[in-house]
């Protein structure tokens, strides 16, 4: 498990070793609820084919649980520098003014991040009472997703402004 | 403040930021400048992922990882060689069919690449040179997207709206995906004839084509469930991709038992985070959309490409123009999510048969797929075989030649796209 999915950067300082719990965190995570995920919605159909009886919740249980996939998985993807980017113009550039590049688009990665992990929090303010249509959940918890995917994102972009690692966006989901 | 979010959003990308955070950052910048409440940023973007039908996405590229690792692709390999081995250019046929057999677990081009590089180059390259045996793979993988299921559909018609289904366009994608297969095919006959290659391979028996057909029947017994069932009624996309995800794992641990227990964390993680990249995509995209529409964008293109042209065949090769520009550039999942918003609604303008546009959309940007300089199945292959990026191109442009045959083909005689999906119902 550990090694699901190597680290691109320094384990072995401090801040390393904390970037790396918090994406062993969400490994875990994603494993977990990816299970659920498909456990959920192979479930739905076997019900139905096999018991003639239809999980009513299941459809929305799944998508609470994709979008919170989606959500931990994006600064996974930024730790590992697979998001999809254009280096065609940047390459042109001599490393340290790559590296500089690389440190002011990784800042204003964080702030955008951030930005929208804090408008998070007024919005699970706003829904908290407001329950889900099949689940005894509050809706909230879609935007908790957001709100925690996009503050670990902004955490991994501090690192990056900090440390100036370069990362080829090399991402491809086709 | 459309062109304002355009031009900005131009300028940061190239900066070398991942499109998704630039697409965010000119959007926020817009937001802010108009006086709307931030918290649209994080409503859209939820709301574009909060979607059942998009779950298909990682399951199917589960499904299709799990395959592989379950060893289909040597079952795949056996039979087409007892099929087709013993021809001229017959390993190249086995790559193909081999290619189109993984197409139909597989939805994705770059896992496809990825396994057949690793498993076919060597025993091309005994027969053939280098540079012809890897784009053989990269053509074969590019086979991925076009039968169905496909990845790329499935967020094609998510981000087309209600006017095209995933079912539809998975059968608009089966003729023209069987005529670029034995175009291939054909393609690879007359070159390797033209280059002298010999002929291998066993003798063809019916014995051992039964054989093998037996062997793998259990592999090419998963989409006839699994499309079947799609297209049947039976069950949805994202239901049909979640039961071969369990077909998927019960064939790799009780029939083939390669698959282990430690392979799990790894495949999940690597799904969710290729998810991540595709769902970051679509969410920060919907903020944008949503500016655009605002400023009645779609609208005001419409109103420009109407006065330009009011033939639906020319706004056809404008748009594939575009797109082999596009395509040369962009990753191709980019491309859907910013343009199928803006250039769907006016396809139906035009009165063009969604699916027909659909299906010329996907396949103008699974082109893109094999041609320089944002050709991922082509880094894929060079990454994996280690060849010369130079060497692969050199070669691959016959099979690029072929694709874009097939698509004016298309373009010009709608039928073959939407024959099979309209008698079905679609």
């Amino acid at each position: 498990m550990m090694n699901s999915i190597p680290a691109t950067y320094d384990t072995t300082t401090p801040l390393g070793k904390c970037f790396r719990g918090l994406d062993l965190f969400l490994i875990w995570a994603l494993v977990l609820i990816f299970i659920f995920m498909v456990g959920i919605v192979s479930a739905q159909v076997v019900m139905r084919y096999g018991f003639n009886v239809s999980i009513d919740w299941a459809e929305e249980s799944g998508r609470l649980a994709f979008v919170w996939v989606v959500f931990l998985a994006i600064p996974l993807a930024a730790s590992q520098g697979a998001h999809i980017g254009i280096n065609l113009f940047v390459d042109k550039f001599s490393p340290e003014h790559q590296r500089l590049i690389q440190r002011v688009s990784a800042a204003l990665c964080a702030a955008l991040s951030f930005a929208i992990a804090w408008s998070c929090i007024e919005l699970c303010k706003d829904q908290w009472d407001e329950q889900m249509a099949t689940i005894d959940v509050s809706v909230a918890y879609f935007f908790v997703a957001v709100g925690i995917g996009m503050l670990c994102t902004g955490l991994h972009m501090v690192r990056i402004t900090i440390t100036g690692e370069m990362h080829k966006q090399s991402g491809d989901a086709e | 403040m459309s062109t304002l979010v355009v031009i900005g959003f131009m300028l940061i990308a190239l900066m070398g930021l991942p499109i998704a955070f630039a697409m965010g950052l000119s959007s926020i910048v817009a937001i802010w400048l108009s006086g709307i409440d931030i918290s649209i940023i994080p409503q859209r973007m939820m709301y574009s992922v909060n979607s059942f039908p998009l779950m298909a996405i990682p399951f199917f590229m589960l499904s299709g990882e799990l395959m592989i690792k379950a060893g289909i692709i040597e079952r795949l390999i056996s039979f087409a060689n007892a099929l087709v081995g013993r021809v001229r250019g017959g390993l190249a046929h086995v790559t193909m069919l081999s290619g189109a057999g993984l197409a139909t677990v597989s939805g994705t081009a770059v896992s496809d690449a990825s396994a057949l590089s690793a498993i076919l180059v060597p025993s091309l390259s005994k027969i053939y040179d280098k540079g012809f045996a890897t784009a053989i793979v990269a053509a074969a993988a590019n086979l991925g997207p076009i039968i169905p299921p496909s990845a790329a559909m499935i967020v094609y018609a998510f981000m087309a709206g209600p006017s095209v289904s995933v079912g539809g366009m998975f059968m608009a994608g089966v003729v023209p995906g069987i005529l670029i297969t034995i175009g291939f095919m054909l393609l690879c006959s007359w070159i390797t004839k033209k280059r002298g290659w010999e002929t291998t391979g066993e003798p063809f028996q019916f014995k051992r084509l039964f054989i093998e057909l037996r062997r793998s029947a259990i592999v090419l017994f998963m989409p006839i469930i699994i499309i079947g069932g799609i297209i049947g009624g039976a069950f949805t996309a994202t239901e049909g991709s979640a039961i071969s995800v369990i077909y998927a794992l019960i064939l790799g641990f009780f029939i083939t038992r390669t698959l282990k227990i430690s392979d799990l964390p790894r495949i999940l993680v690597r799904a969710a985070i290729t998810t991540a990249v595709v769902g970051a995509l679509i969410a920060f995209a919907s903020v944008i959309t949503y500016l655009m529409t605002v400023d009645l964008m779609p609208q005001k293109l419409s109103a420009l490409l109407f006065a330009l042209t009011k033939d639906p065949l020319v706004y056809l090769i404008l748009v594939a123009l575009l797109l082999f520009v596009v395509g040369m550039f962009l990753e191709s999942n980019s491309a859907y999510i910013m343009l199928v918003p803006l250039l769907h609604p006016i396809a139906l303008q035009y009165g063009i048969d969604p699916l027909h546009f659909g299906f010329l959309f996907v396949l103008n940007l699974v082109i893109g797929m094999l041609t320089p300089p944002v050709g991922v199945v082509l880094f894929v292959v060079c990454g994996v075989t280690g060849i010369r990026m130079r060497e692969l191109v050199a070669n691959i442009w016959p099979f690029v030649a072929l694709m874009y045959a097939v698509l004016f083909l298309c373009m010009f005689f709608p039928a073959i796209v939407t024959t099979l999906p309209r008698s079905m119902g679609y």
